[in-house]
């Protein structure tokens, strides 16, 4: 086997490998024997159809077969003996082979980049500090309180707070209703907006009372066939139009909110006093925060080295990634009745995913020239945490996880884990404080992004995170990558 | 007797006929159960632009066959046996 290596790109090699004709002439006649011995032709006795019948007969598609079988064995041979590392499956780009000449082949494949990681040691980077306040503290109660409030009907109109009980249905133009609109037992709250003042729906059902009906004037967008992507953001204004509702109260039931005491805690769970419940919440808001702050440092780090160090990243390797997010991204919406548009997702997410591909391999040299190594100790401890939290007693936790291959996902976030570990100790570090502005459920698209940055006066953050300074923004569509935190440092104020 | 096509129906590619044609140069065809052993010749040596050395002929009788309470009998047919030329052959999976 005769095997000539070209690098046809930074990170992408072509080998050109040739096999002489004894071996493909061997391998045929294996192969020929082979069909002899259990082809069922008529006219033959089993096992007993002639060579020549079925090289005339079959010849060309079991030349096919071997010549396959063939190419795949000596790319792997090949790719083994020069060592090459692969990371895409491998282009064949031509083979050729007649009968009694050599068998040539011609294949593409991108390597494994070979990086040095460097000027690792004493990265400068921020830490986002999110001081802690009772206002937090007070939100969290507020929301206990609402989920613990209790509902009795009341014999008067409606204010605002109460919740009425009522069967709703769309009014057309002529004031008939619409088929199929109706829906029974809704329960409607009076609410106030983020102005302190009631809603349209409040508005409008101000003072109702149990067996009234009363017709309900709403703006709702105008709902467009089209589903653009790249137009997200750029209408700031969508059309409305007004519908009517014919809503049919059935009862005015009011809300009372718990006090808040220490009953409200016993009721939340295992504790004596507020103070404690108080105490638990912080506690928890506290570990969160220290959690965010730890994985912005560490994607603060990996910016700083992706700068530090300027390398290209195969291809490939961002298409595997991206194979992955969408596969993710299509699970995460299974039984949505929506479109999926992968082209979209890839597109927004290439820049993503090539960031991800350089701080894996950062990481992973890193990791590699510092001897982080994973202990089973350290496995042990991860898994201990885990049998806690998930209530699964460790062996069986442990025979679980190793069927479905996660033991060495374990493996390698644990190494990810102690390549912080090592970067973070080495680290200059400064905190920043910030201010939770809020989250998004879902991550948002690239120019939806851009209305984000742009109106909240902010820089963007390498890693796509999107820092607002001030207002809640509303972004209407979304499509991306798992969920995004929207903080505000004042550290990127423009 | 022109249509050669007519007259030589298919070859016979069995054990017994490869092995014939590996190791004694005859082809085995169904033919024309009209078809003499001169139209036999005239329509190989056409077809296959060979020289016949010999053409032998078997009236073979069609075998008796049964399906359930019924019973027939595939059609007689006839069988030649060519002897091609030194240096001549067929190539059956070709034309």
């Amino acid at each position: 086997m005769k095997v000539q290596v070209t690098e046809s790109g930074t990170w992408r090699r072509t080998l050109e490998i040739e096999a002489p004709a004894e071996d493909v002439e061997k391998r045929l006649d294996v192969a020929y024997r082979k069909y002899s011995k259990t082809l069922n032709l008529p006219g033959f006795r089993k096992g007993k159809v002639p060579l020549s019948v079925v090289k005339k007969q079959f010849g060309p598609a079991i030349r096919g077969e071997v010549v396959q079988e063939m190419v795949e064995e000596l790319y792997r041979e090949a790719s083994e003996a020069e060592g090459i590392q692969p990371v895409s499956q491998a282009d064949i780009e031509d083979i050729d082979y007649d009968e009694g000449k050599p068998l040539v082949v011609k294949a593409s494949v991108d390597v494994r980049p070979e990086i040095q990681a460097e000027h690792y040691s004493g990265l400068e980077v921020t830490r986002p500090v999110l001081p802690m306040n009772d206002e937090q503290v007070d939100a969290q109660l507020n929301y206990m309180r609402e989920q613990n409030a209790v509902e009795e009907i009341v014999e008067r109109g409606a204010e605002i707070d109460d919740v009425i009980l009522a069967d709703v249905e769309e009014l057309d133009e002529a004031g008939e209703p619409v088929p199929g609109t109706r829906q029974e037992d809704q329960r409607i709250r009076l609410m106030k907006d983020e102005d302190d003042k009631p809603t349209e729906v409040a508005e409008q059902l101000d003072g109702v009372a149990a067996d009234e009906v009363r017709e309900l004037k709403l703006k709702r967008p105008v709902q467009s066939e089209a589903h653009d992507h790249d137009h997200e953001g750029e209408d700031q204004e969508p059309k409305e139009e007004e519908v009517t509702f014919r809503v049919a109260v059935k009862s005015v039931q009011k809300r009372t909110l718990p006090e808040l005491d220490d009953e409200l805690a016993k009721d939340a769970g295992d504790f004596e006093t507020l103070e404690d419940l108080k105490n638990r919440i912080r506690e928890d808001i506290q570990t969160q925060s220290d959690q965010a702050a730890r994985r912005r440092v560490e994607e603060n780090i990996v910016d700083t080295l992706i700068e530090k160090n300027e390398f290209e990243v195969p291809d490939s390797m961002v298409e595997t990634y991206l194979d992955g997010a969408v596969e993710s991204y299509k699970r995460e919406h299974q039984g949505h009745d929506h479109d999926i548009d992968e082209d979209a997702i890839r597109a927004d997410g290439r820049e993503h995913a090539e960031r991800g591909v350089k701080r894996y391999l950062l990481l992973d040299s890193i990791g590699e020239q510092e001897n982080v190594e994973v202990t089973e100790e350290d496995v042990d401890k991860h898994l201990e945490t885990m049998s806690a939290r998930h209530n699964i007693e460790g062996p069986r936790l442990r025979e679980m996880l190793g069927r479905s291959g996660q033991l060495d996902q374990i493996q390698s976030d644990l190494k990810v884990e102690k390549t912080f570990d090592f970067l973070i100790a080495q680290a200059k570090i400064e905190d920043v404080e910030e201010k939770l502005i809020g989250y998004f459920s879902r991550s948002v698209s690239e120019s939806a992004k851009e209305t984000l940055i742009d109106s909240a006066n902010c820089f963007p953050f390498a890693n796509k995170e999107i820092h607002l300074r001030s207002e809640r923004k509303k972004v209407t569509k979304a499509h991306g990558f798992g969920n995004q935190t929207v903080y505000c440092g004042s550290k990127w104020k423009k | 007797m022109t249509n050669h096509h007519a007259i030589i129906r298919r070859p016979i590619i069995t054990e017994r006929a490869s092995d014939l044609q590996e190791k004694h140069g005859k082809y085995v065809f169904e033919v024309l159960a009209q078809a003499n052993k001169i139209d036999i010749r005239r329509a190989i040596e056409s077809m296959f632009d060979v020289d016949v050395v010999k053409v032998n002929t078997n009236n073979m009788h069609g075998k008796l066959k049964r399906l359930g309470r019924f019973q027939g009998r595939r059609s007689n047919w006839k069988k030649a046996v060519v002897t091609l030329a030194q240096g001549h052959s067929i190539d059956f999976f070709e034309g």
